[in-house]
């Protein structure tokens, strides 16, 4: 009974999945193979695309790695915000940062400054679409 | 001649800077910028404490399994809870509740009532905002006359 009540008052607040795909900004990617690295983040950020609160955010962070793709500094939030599903967004999102490190990086790669941003609309559309096989 | 060999040291001096111009990569102002568009979908991950009470133990278990089996909901371990001892007079440590994993954190209480029905009572949080899912109500109207012992959601039930 308490089971049933809980998921009664958790579908409460999420009634109806609205997926939009929003249109990608220009991407600035100076350096292709190290940025290849952040595609570890994928199979570690889990969606909560159920959650209204949860669609409809780009969360920014910043970043450090060092040549060996360990984090050095960061992740860090940039310009947070305190609503709740924002937060449990940038959660997950901070959690899978933090997940995929150490980071496959190429030979010669020197660490650097990274700014993922993590688009929770395109994620939940891109996981919803059908597999291609 | 002197002219010629300051043109000469010029010329030297301008090819060294060129030289160490193109070994150096070319340094980009800020970050560099991802695009992380691209997730797992999972279900709901949630802590469920034991009870506190007669059987909590049980209860906790017969919940985390019913909501293992609904496929929505991946309870965790309670192996791997930092935080114990959990009552409903008390909200919970919520770091320690992310730091695991958490994305709700469920714990409560169970007393058994002289007519040997059985109390419940429950707390549902959402440790990253800090905060409960649930209101928090009596759900015994006032002219029951028996005022909640606690703030929790509560409900009776036949043993």
């Amino acid at each position: 009974m308490i089971a049933t009540l809980m998921m009664l008052a958790l579908s409460g607040q999420e009634p109806e999945l609205q997926l939009r795909a929003d249109p990608a900004p220009p991407a600035r990617t100076a350096a292709a193979a190290p940025v290849a690295a952040f595609q570890q983040v994928y199979g570690a950020w889990a969606l909560d695309c159920d959650d209204p609160g949860f669609l409809g955010h780009r969360i920014q962070f910043d970043i450090s790695l060092d040549a060996g793709g360990r984090i050095i500094d960061g992740p860090t939030l940039v310009r947070p915000r305190n609503d709740a599903g924002w937060r449990r967004a940038a959660e997950s999102a901070r959690r899978a940062l933090l997940r995929s490190a150490p980071y496959q990086t190429p030979a010669g790669f020197t660490g650097g400054d990274y700014r993922p941003t993590f688009d929770t609309s395109r994620a939940c559309a891109r996981a919803a679409e059908p597999d291609e096989d | 001649m002197r002219l010629n060999r300051l043109l000469a040291g010029v010329a030297i001096l301008a090819m060294a800077a060129t030289a160490v111009t193109a070994q150096t990569p070319p340094r980009q102002d800020g970050p560099v910028e991802v695009e992380i568009d691209q997730g797992v979908l999972r279900p709901f991950q949630i802590a469920v404490a034991d009870f506190n009470g007669q059987n909590g133990s049980e209860l906790a278990q017969v919940i985390r399994s019913d909501l293992r089996r609904s496929g929505y909901f991946e309870p965790l371990d309670p192996a791997g809870f930092v935080e114990t001892g959990l009552t409903v007079a008390n909200a919970p440590n919520f770091p320690q509740w992310t730091s695991i994993g958490a994305q709700a954190v469920l714990y409560g209480s169970v007393s058994r009532r002289p007519d040997n029905r059985n109390d419940y009572g429950f707390r549902l949080y959402d440790p990253t905002a800090s905060a409960s899912w649930l209101p928090i109500a009596s759900p015994r109207p006032p002219s029951s006359g028996a005022a909640s012992a606690t703030r929790s959601p509560t409900w009776s039930t036949s043993a």
